[in-house]
């Protein structure tokens, strides 16, 4: 037995390499072009998930995907069904932490008998179950030579549960839906990238994650988790689909397999994806935090007024006190925390610009002494006294000596 | 002619009851509607002209304006053609949309002055702010007098209650001397700003250019001939040069022109000393705001 399993050992290693590879090179085994089918995709986005549905159809054999993204998990669903009978069924939760649960059901076009494989791994381990009856695997074991851990605890082989080896028919009919797999995926990846070399937009609304901007990226994101997730679904499945081949144990083999690729290959879909949604929101949905709530953010270029509101200063403009945005070329920031245009600003106070009507600007007619007065009037300053209250704005020659205008109405 | 009476009429829709407040004349010299430069009644030529020439688009021809619509016609003399022409040639880019609305604001918190009962409101002197508006602009650049003159004219529209020296809280609550100017000063007390133009003989108060050009406001407050140029004064704070000019080495003077260093305001043509420097006497009188920028 050992020593028929020892060639086994070798032919999965090797094919997990391939496995990893999957993903960027072509994941048929014959390497032969494989005829596209046709493609459908579904893509839903929502503030908490990205779910995708694709769906290939090639001469009879279906194969359809859903994978749902919720960020601190991800869930898919595949289903391959050959002239109209789910062959293979795998439900599959990933969480952001590295857990994984795979059940995959196994059917009588693989098996002489339904077979419900049921993985569970967390962290460094993780148990696999054949029909409820766990395997005696030992994960650093298995990682290195899987199938020589291949047993149940009680000593037996899981070769006789699943005796029925694969049907040519149904491997070429597979590894066509793998090749046209790749297609569906790039079909179905929309939205804008994130990059890095550019900062956003000037003048942009202060609920940048309700952009355009973020909303797409968020969508490249998450479609290209999807991608992803698949991608490794099918490339372990191209990879480790040679393995049907052998025989008595073939078909666990590649259960075995399927789940040491995927539990290797997915959580770093999942790396990328928190990384790249992390790129959006850095770059589109919240370059600036401004308060508590995630939501609460501001523009590229835009700076956060007060965190308290939420409010955001437009590019260019510097936040004054928490209450007002001033352009600090033209304007000074007073401390009452309005903004006071430069030519206006006096002392402590801010001179009136012109508004509506005639007369109503106010010249900064005493510095020393924060005087403000309307066009017209004077400063009428008390003698040896500085500081604001020490002048007031009289009519010309309206200035009495002890600082006091003249009572033009006597 | 049209464009006037498609504008009353658009007024109209809105609600406008036809008080006959002021009679308007309807001669020759009615508003064509063209962009033709205005010359208002506070031209220097001093000559009246007929309501319809200074009153705008938006003047009814009837000349009956409710308070519900004034700061319509007051808006559009604001934001006239002749507000695009200096707004243009000061190098203010002109948005009338802007300029309306900006003008209208201000002249609705006069409007609701008036509700509250802290001043009164005049339809027959809208004419007269009117041309003030379209002549101000129309000279373009304009003296510190020539705007408060213009100002009081404006200031007969509405007119506070609130005497000089009272607290207040905004402008249109202060009581402006006929053809004067008052304003809610930065110590929320009404002050005024200008006592109104005064002719040779009549009396002033103790503003310097209340008095018209060449008189001076004696300590008798009458305008008299102010000392010409030349001749001698009292003191380096005396007015007896009358406006624009002071009393320099006991003789009057030119004021200094704008950018001068000054020690005090006198010293300059405009009367006007900030920051040690002399304004401009006739600075332009468009502004960010005036063009809606």
């Amino acid at each position: 037995m050992r020593s028929l399993l020892r060639p086994i050992s070798a032919a999965v290693v090797v094919t997990f390499g391939l496995a990893v590879a999957c993903s960027t090179s072509d994941p048929s085994p014959t390497g032969a072009p494989i005829p596209k089918g046709e493609i459908a995709c579904d893509i839903r986005i929502t503030d908490n998930s990205v779910t995708q549905t694709w769906t290939i159809e090639d001469r009879g054999a279906v194969a359809k995907a859903t994978v749902e993204n919720t960020g601190s998990a991800a869930t898919y669903n595949i289903e391959v069904k050959l002239d109209g009978v789910v062959a293979f069924q795998s439900d599959v939760t990933m969480s952001k932490l590295g857990g994984v649960s795979n059940t995959s059901r196994y059917l009588t076009p693989f098996a002489t008998k339904e077979t419900v494989v049921d993985v569970q791994a967390q962290g460094g381990s993780w148990t696999v179950k054949v029909d409820g009856r766990r395997l005696a695997i030992d994960t650093e074991a298995a990682k290195k030579a899987p199938p020589a851990t291949i047993a149940f605890d009680d000593g037996t082989s899981v070769g006789p549960i699943v005796p029925k080896a694969i049907e040519t028919r149904i491997n070429d009919a597979v590894n066509k839906l793998m090749g046209a797999e790749k297609d569906a995926r790039e079909s179905c990846v929309n939205g804008t990238a994130p990059d890095l070399s550019q900062k956003g937009e000037p003048g942009r609304p202060s609920s940048p994650h309700k952009s355009a901007e973020c909303n797409s990226c968020r969508n490249f994101c998450g479609t290209k988790f999807i991608a992803c997730t698949a991608g490794t679904i099918f490339g372990c499945w191209a990879g480790c689909f040679g393995l049907a081949a052998v025989p008595i144990v073939g078909a666990a083999l590649v259960v075995t397999c399927n789940v040491l690729c995927n539990l290797v290959l997915q959580p770093r879909c999942a790396t990328d994806y928190s990384d790249c949604l992390e790129n959006c929101r850095n770059q589109f949905c919240c370059p600036v935090s401004c308060g508590p709530s995630a939501t609460q953010c501001c523009a590229a270029g835009e700076s956060c007024l007060n965190s308290a509101t939420g409010l955001c200063c437009r590019v260019g403009l510097t936040p004054c006190r928490g209450k007002t945005c001033f352009d600090n070329a033209a304007e000074n920031c007073m401390p009452d925390g309005s903004a006071c245009p430069k030519e206006k600003t006096c002392g402590s106070n801010c001179c009136k610009s012109p508004g509506g009507g005639f007369g109503t600007e106010e010249n900064c007619v005493s510095p020393v002494h924060h005087l403000c007065c309307r066009v017209g009037l004077i400063a009428c300053v008390a003698p040896n006294v500085v500081g604001p209250g020490a002048a007031v704005c009289c009519p010309p020659g309206g200035c009495l000596p002890d600082g006091t205008c003249i009572n033009p109405n006597p | 002619m049209k464009m006037l009476l498609a504008s009353w009429s658009k007024l109209r829709h809105v609600g406008l009851a036809a008080p006959l407040v002021i009679a308007l004349g309807c001669g020759s010299n009615v508003d064509d509607g063209t962009d033709r430069p205005d010359t208002g009644v506070m031209g220097d030529s001093g000559t009246n002209e007929t309501a319809s020439d200074v009153g705008g688009d938006d003047m009814p021809p009837d000349g009956a304006v409710p308070l519900e619509n004034v700061c319509d016609v007051i808006a559009s003399a604001a934001c006239s053609s002749n507000t695009t022409t200096c707004c243009t040639a000061s190098g203010f880019t002109f948005d009338e949309k802007t300029c309306r609305s900006r003008q209208k604001q201000y002249c609705d918190e006069q409007v609701a002055v008036v509700k509250a009962g802290k001043a009164t409101y005049d339809a027959t002197k809208i004419p007269g702010c009117v041309a003030a508006w379209k002549d101000t602009f129309s000279k373009c650049k304009v003296s510190l007098t020539d705007e408060l003159r213009a100002g009081g004219a404006c200031a007969l529209v509405f007119r506070g209650t609130i005497t000089r020296g009272s607290p207040c809280t905004s402008d249109g609550e202060c009581k402006a001397p006929e053809g004067g100017l008052a304003a809610c000063g930065s110590s929320k007390l009404c002050e005024v700003l200008f006592y109104g133009e005064a002719k040779a003989d009549e009396p002033c108060r103790t503003n310097g250019y209340q008095c018209a050009a060449g008189l001076q406001c004696t300590g008798d407050n009458v305008c008299k001939p102010a000392t010409p140029i030349g001749g001698a004064c009292p003191s380096a704070m005396d007015q007896s040069c009358g406006f624009g000019n002071f009393c320099n080495a006991l003789k009057c003077a030119a004021g200094l022109p704008a950018g001068s260093a000054c020690g005090n305001y006198l010293e300059c043509a405009s009367w006007q000393c900030v920051s040690s420097k002399c304004s401009d006497p006739t600075p332009p009188f468009a502004n960010k705001f005036r063009c809606g920028v």
